[in-house]
């Protein structure tokens, strides 16, 4: 895909991003604004649709896909999103948060007038609502715990994630198997992407939970070896 | 879609506690371009790129090689290590796939994966399962490989040639084999190999029902002469049973079934499969589309943006302010307007995708109709590849009875002669079944073969053009060697089960289809050209570099011809690949042509010398002065 495309696509993604965490008053590190943009793109499959071809890839702290934080700085310097808390931290990371400027927020509401990014940007505040429940501290060991990750995680450096193969290990595989089971074991129960949503993520929560209680188990050395 | 399979390169390896073959344990970095081991007889080179490759792969099982006499494992290092310290030794290789650096460690009490890590700083996976399936998973995930075997089988077949000279030039099998894996967008390898085993073990079963059938005839001719003979009832003697069991009918019946039903359903998967493969092709070229239309939607939003909050690229198009530094720039000014006019970003001037609204309407629907179309084939052929697994679970748990009571009591139990108890009626009974079994498989071995001749042809076509690539690499290298144009020629090699093309070397306007129409040399460097060459062609579908490891290349070559394999050399390594080679220490031996391309301050780090770390003989002490002299002069 040109970059040109890729950057566009990403600045409407951090867009949606961002508005959706404003409405609880929160603003996104850069981490974190990875973290829910990757979980905006697996969770679109519940909507049918497809997350930006070029997809994320394993890095330093999880998913990480580039083309998210060009979009973001492309954003600033054009005045639709404001940077605030930038410091350099002692490791030489810099941090910094993001929110979005009036203007941004009128652009926003301007691409919501398309049917389509409007579903998409209802995914990011369902996401946010879901999060926000949980505890926004939360959002990176939730996204660590997505299946795709979870897999992918122990190959290194720049492997790439695709959540929506449903054939192996992902998050599509488990939508599909939460739809399924719903289908087959609550009669009553109709599997409309909300239910899902709050399914996966009490999935995610209680996965990160579990793996949280293993690693603790192994450095008191009641696990054995890793 | 499938991905193409990355081949590994060799980044470094371990040898720890390989006392006494070595004084020390032994460690190496591995720069791209050439490497050299360097050692005397009996010093250990061999003994090291076998661990290297044993490292990569456990060793050459039946799996990996087909030949008996040829296959090793790690009882091979076994009569070599001191047995107290057999436990503790180790073999860590350092290999990349792609971009990706992965490290595997093996012990030598077993050939299993024992700690593996995905990058240097990673952490030790020292479970010894979870290694084994951490190491799986990279393979299959990043290296985009099918199973470890397959893995095992490229590097053992194609990367590695050792000091046995087992040839890839003029063998079929891994020929077919190593190019379909190679090509596997376009090739069904697995399955292609896994039906030519079947077809095999079909024709051994035809063959023994064969010669079941043969005993039977023979057996109702001697009854009928003995009854001719021996009218007398009292007279006749008592022959063994040779009635099957009563169930054997019916399990072979139900075993029969289940393997139709097994092939049926794979049919089924593989063409699931070759669905879902075309699909998602379609899928990503509109997905791409609708993406660059998006794109066109979000850049006009954002113009409109600016323009109403007059931000700063509105006031750049607007009143030429510079939108870094603030000052009127009217050059600037113009370079935006133009940009604006050309629809491209107004700084850089970077094309932004155009697309009109009706145009993403439509390109939308298509996509979402193709999407749909796609999850449902990823749920047929999730629940087709089920089916497929409980099918053939239930076929190899029928094949384990059939087995177990065909080996209680076999189809015809050898007769004792004039001692007949079973009557004329069941020696007919079990003939007609016989002869039934023999036309079933002949009709089912018939229509395997047809199926695998269309399938290699499909495949042949599909890949025309990277055979002919493959044939211009070849010719390179080949020439280099033979000092004559040397080209890849494709002949047919007769089998009586099927017949397969392959690739043989064709110089002085003939194809050599045997490997005795070569001499020693040609054969072995004409093999390695071909190699080569088969790995440029997957480094040009990665776009990533590989590694060749070969054992003691001067043997049989003559030193007019030095220059010769030193120039295929060189151009192997300008391809960014790896070279791993082992040498003799020799005055003017290949080893130090094939460094002269590595700068001299480099070749030091390039070398593992032997003498250094190796148990010294008495005739190697002996000749230690001129041993270093020549290692001196390797190393430039």
């Amino acid at each position: 895909m040109e970059s040109q495309t890729r950057i566009l696509i990403r600045m409407r993604d951090v867009g949606f991003a961002l508005t959706a965490a404003a409405e609880f008053d929160q603003l996104l590190s850069r981490i974190r604004l990875q973290k829910l943009v990757y979980l905006l793109d697996v969770l679109v499959y519940l909507v049918e649709l497809l997350p930006p071809s070029e997809r994320h890839l394993t890095y330093k702290h999880g998913p990480f896909d580039a083309a998210i934080q060009n979009a973001v700085d492309c954003l600033a310097f054009r005045g639709l999103v404001r940077i605030s808390e930038l410091y350099r931290e002692p490791n030489g990371q810099i941090h910094s948060n993001y929110g979005l400027t009036k203007a941004g927020a009128r652009w926003v509401e301007r691409l919501t007038g398309d049917q389509e990014f409007r579903i998409r940007a209802r995914v990011a505040e369902s996401i946010a609502r879901e999060i926000n429940s949980i505890g926004w501290d939360q959002l990176i060991p939730l996204v660590y715990a997505e299946p795709t990750f979870v897999t992918a995680r122990t190959l290194g450096y720049g492997t790439r994630l695709n959540p929506h193969d449903p054939l192996r290990n992902s998050a599509a595989l488990v939508l599909k198997t939460m739809t399924h089971g719903l289908r087959v074991g609550f009669e009553n129960t109709v599997a409309n992407p909300e239910l899902l949503f709050r399914l996966f993520f009490r999935y995610l929560k209680e996965f990160s939970r579990l793996r949280d209680q293993t690693s603790s188990m192994i450095r008191s050395g009641a696990g054995g070896a890793v | 879609m499938t991905q193409l399979i990355t081949l590994p390169r060799l980044v470094g390896f371990r040898l720890t506690g390989f006392q006494p073959i070595f004084r020390q344990d032994i460690s190496m970095s591995l720069g791209n371009g050439p490497n050299v081991i360097l050692g005397g007889n009996g010093l250990g080179k061999t003994t090291i790129m076998q661990a290297i490759v044993f490292g990569l792969t456990g060793g050459a099982e039946d799996a990996i090689e087909e030949e008996k006499g040829l296959r090793w494992n790690h009882s091979y290092f076994r009569g070599r290590l001191n047995a107290t310290q057999l436990g503790a030794a180790s073999i860590e290789v350092d290999f990349a796939l792609g971009k990706t650096e992965f490290t595997v460690r093996r012990g030598l009490n077993g050939s299993d994966v024992i700690g593996f890590r995905a990058g240097r700083s990673k952490r030790w996976i020292e479970d010894k399962e979870r290694a084994q399936d951490a190491f799986s998973q990279a393979l299959q995930e990043v290296g985009g490989y099918q199973t470890t075997r397959d893995f095992a089988f490229l590097v053992h077949r194609l990367l590695y040639l050792p000091e046995t000279r087992r040839l890839l030039a003029w063998d079929t099998n891994a020929q077919v084999r190593i190019f379909m894996m190679l090509n596997q967008d376009a090739s069904r390898e697995t399955w292609f190999n896994n039906q030519r085993a079947r077809l095999k073990q079909m024709d051994s079963r035809k063959r023994h029902i064969h010669v079941a059938l043969g005993k039977a005839r023979d057996h109702l001719t001697t009854l009928m002469e003995f009854e001719e003979q021996v009218p007398d009832e009292e007279e006749t003697h008592t022959m063994t049973a040779i009635a099957p069991p009563p169930d054997i009918t019916t399990l072979v019946a139900e075993l029969r079934r289940a393997a139709n039903e097994s092939f049926e359903a794979a049919e089924l998967v593989q063409t699931a499969r070759r669905n879902l493969n075309d699909l998602s092709i379609e899928v990503e070229s509109l997905h791409e589309k609708v993406e660059t239309v998006e794109a066109s939607l979000i850049s006009s939003f954002l113009s409109e943006q600016e323009k109403e909050s007059s931000l700063a690229l509105y006031k750049l198009l607007e009143n030429g302010v510079c939108p870094a530094c603030g000052t009127v720039n009217l050059e600037l000014r113009a370079t935006a307007e133009k940009n604006a006019r050309e629809h491209s970003c107004l700084l850089c001037g970077s094309k932004i995708p155009q697309g009109t609204n009706q145009e993403l309407a439509t390109l939308r629907s298509q996509l979402s109709e193709k999407v749909k179309a796609q999850r449902v084939l990823e749920d047929t052929l999730a629940i087709a590849e089920a089916r497929l697994s409980a099918l053939r679970a239930n076929e190899d748990e029928l094949q384990q009875k059939v087995t177990s009571v065909r080996l209680q009591q076999p189809v015809l139990a050898v007769t004792e002669p004039n001692l007949p108890e079973t009557t004329k009626a069941q020696l007919l009974a079990q003939q007609d079944e016989l002869q039934k079994q023999e036309a079933d498989l002949e009709a089912q071995i018939y229509r395997l073969q047809n199926q695998l001749r269309r399938e290699f042809e499909r495949f042949r076509t599909q890949v025309a053009d990277r055979r002919a690539h493959l044939g211009e690499l070849y010719t390179q290298y080949a020439t280099s060697f033979l000092g004559l144009k040397c080209e890849l020629a494709e002949t047919e090699e007769h089998d009586r089960l099927l017949s397969l093309s392959r690739f043989v070397p064709k110089f002085n306007d003939s194809a050599r289809e045997d490997p005795e129409t070569c001499s020693e040399a040609q054969r072995f460097f004409l093999d390695i050209a071909f190699r080569m060459a088969l790995i440029d062609l997957s480094s040009d579908f990665s776009g990533q570099p590989s590694t060749f490891i070969c054992e003691t290349p001067e043997t049989a070559l003559d030193m007019s011809y030095v220059d010769n394999v030193v120039e295929m050399f060189r151009r192997f390594s300008e391809g960014g690949h790896t070279l791993l080679l082992s040498a003799n220490i020799q005055l003017n031996g290949i080893a130090g042509k094939v460094l002269s391309s590595v700068p001299k301050r480099e070749r030091k780090n390039r070398v593992l010398n032997l003498l250094e770390i190796g148990q010294l003989s008495q005739v190697h002490n002996a000749a230690l002065p001129k041993l270093r002299a020549a290692v001196r002069q390797t190393l430039g």
